[in-house]
């Protein structure tokens, strides 16, 4: 039975092969998008502009599949964190290496429109350093932010103002066009409502990705 | 420039054969994430700055912790016991008893954590192991309460005796003794004591019979029997 | 030429990650062979992007150098949040299933799943 399904895959994977195309998407893309939306990072106009729709799904399912994984987790038990064994040098630098990736954080989300960067890449950096640090040395102290923080409010308020400022700029798109060209190319103030839309996606990914992380490593234990 | 790319692309699939050939999941996630760091050198060199980084951040980083955090194999075994006398007991210093001084040193062995449940009677116990809600049963079980679905370690070999029509083994016999008189007891056969588990769990079965066989040869069981019986 | 490059060696990796899936007899290993192929999609992405040049779409103002195609490069960076949070979701029925069954081999897992349903 398993060799019949190796036969069909090497099958299959030949007929991909063989028949590959070679067109662009638009005619000449870069040219088009940069005009149309004034911003110099012509992949954040793609997905936070023309394919806006991708975005905003994007969120919905990773915020359900948070929500599931948190669920399924909590049924275990929680292990017992009083024995942190932690290197005494390593306490000097994750401290310092956390608070560099907030500025990370920080500054690749508000200048994603003009470099290499994003909201997505945002979230994801500022999730990794956090929790390095809670494995690395204090997680009690990691995992206090959560609560002093208020994430969760943020984290729900920022969902609702996405669907908001995408609904607005769907249903009205010569306005968003006028508020992208009152802006000059190429400074960190341009761009109308792509970098408030960075920001909040931004949290949303960072939110979801340290509730995933956290919830293994409080019911598994750290190293 | 496409001489370079060439040879990143065989290094990323050598990589990838590895991680499935890879013989413990560890070194397979640990190759998983050399794969990864290839595949953003790759993106970047094709032009696409943000998606390695994102790919380096999440494919890396990330995947790694949650990985290794789900492979470690949590060192937790719930035991339920039945009070019986000189053979497990709960006393104001803790569990006391014979069995568990043979389980402390299976344990101590293998690095387990153990969680105590008490139970009132037999019929509880078995039908908490066939649940699942627990993983191992000990109070001066024998081979006959062993079921279909649960499987016996014998650690340990005794005789059962009838008497006023009851099969009782050895160390329930000797404190019946010693609390009243009672007419003598007949032999009946010779059994083992055993140890019972879920028949479903095979690596808590390998182990314990590890640490069981150990005992037997160091001829530690001698002296832990000598002390208290 | 390098776009071609890329996208072949992405083709091959997806058929090493799908085989690796089938043949498999531990959880574990299928779900990383699951992340071998997802991984392979993101780089195939990025070849189809590159074939209209390998330079950043990060304009600064002159237009008629060759950029690369920045609609797969967008498409593709949400499908790599959204491959992580399936990964942990499929990690935790894997533990899930491991606390109830002691094994990881998928064999031994489907005998115990028919004798439960006698």
């Amino acid at each position: 039975m398993k060799v019949l399904g190796v036969i069909a895959a090497i099958a299959i994977f030949f007929v991909v092969l063989v028949s590959i195309d070679t067109d662009k998407s638009i005619a000449d893309p870069v040219k088009a998008i940069v005009e149309r939306t004034n911003v110099p990072n012509s992949v954040t106009a793609v997905y936070l502009e023309t394919r806006l729709y991708d975005t905003v799904f994007e969120v919905i399912v990773f915020s359900i599949t948070a929500i599931g994984v948190a669920t399924l987790l909590g049924s275990l038990a929680r292990a017992p964190h009083e024995n942190q064994s932690v290197f005494h040098s390593v306490t000097v630098y994750s401290g310092g290496l956390a608070a560099l990736s907030i500025t990370l954080f920080l500054y690749v989300v508000l200048n994603g429109h003009v470099s290499p960067g994003g909201g997505f890449v945002g979230g994801v950096v500022l999730a990794t350093g956090v929790v390095t640090y809670g494995l690395t040395s204090d997680f009690k102290r990691a995992s206090s932010h959560y609560d002093r923080l208020r994430i969760k409010q943020l984290e729900s308020a920022s969902l609702l103002v996405i669907f908001a400022l995408s609904t607005l700029i769907m249903l009205f798109p010569g306005m968003h066009s006028r508020l992208l060209a009152s802006g000059t190319f190429g400074s960190t103030l341009s761009g109308g409502l792509i970098p408030i839309l960075n920001i909040l996606v931004g949290i949303k990914v960072y939110a979801g990705a340290w509730k995933m992380s956290g919830e293994f490593i409080s019911r598994r234990g750290t190293l | 420039m496409s001489f370079v790319m060439a040879i990143a692309g065989t290094l990323y699939l050598i990589s990838a054969v590895i991680v499935i050939v890879s013989r413990t999941s560890f070194q397979g996630v640990i190759w998983f994430g050399i794969m990864g760091s290839i595949s953003s050198l790759i993106m970047l060199m094709a032009g696409a700055p943000d998606v390695a980084m994102t790919q380096f951040a999440v494919g890396v980083a990330l995947v790694l912790i949650v990985y290794i955090m789900a492979l470690r194999k949590q060192r937790r075994v719930r035991m339920g016991y039945i009070s019986v006398p000189s053979m497990i007991e709960n006393t104001q210093s803790g569990l006391r008893g014979l069995e568990w001084e043979v389980l402390q040193h299976i344990d101590e062995k293998e690095g387990y954590h153990v969680e105590a449940i008490g139970f009132g009677t037999k019929e509880e116990g078995m039908k908490a192991v066939v649940n699942h809600s627990i993983d191992l049963l000990c109070g001066a079980l024998t081979e006959d309460d062993v079921s279909r679905e649960t499987k016996g370690l014998p650690y340990l070999e005794t005789s059962i005796f009838l008497c006023e029509d009851e099969k009782i083994d050895f160390v329930r016999l000797k404190h019946k003794t010693r609390s009243a008189t009672s007419p003598e007891p007949v032999f009946h056969k010779k059994s083992n004591y055993v140890l019972v588990v879920s028949r479903n769990s095979e690596d808590l079965i390998r182990d314990l019979l590890e640490g069981i066989q150990d005992l037997h040869e160091s001829g530690k069981i001698k002296e832990i029997v000598g002390r208290y019986l | 030429m390098t776009g071609s490059i890329v996208i072949y060696f992405s083709i091959m990796g997806m058929l090493a990650g799908t085989i690796g899936m089938i043949l498999s007899k531990n959880i574990i290993k299928k779900i990383l062979s699951l992340g071998i192929v997802e991984t392979s999609i993101n780089m195939m992405y990025t070849g189809i992007s590159s074939r209209g040049g390998i330079i950043p779409p990060i304009v600064s103002g002159d237009f008629s150098l060759s950029y690369a195609d920045p609609i797969p490069q967008a498409v593709i960076i949400t499908g790599i949040v959204i491959s992580f949070a399936l990964l942990c979701l499929s990690l935790v029925l894997a533990i899930i299933i491991y606390n109830n069954y002691h094994t990881m081999d998928v064999e031994t897992i489907e005998r115990n799943f028919e004798r439960e349903e006698e």
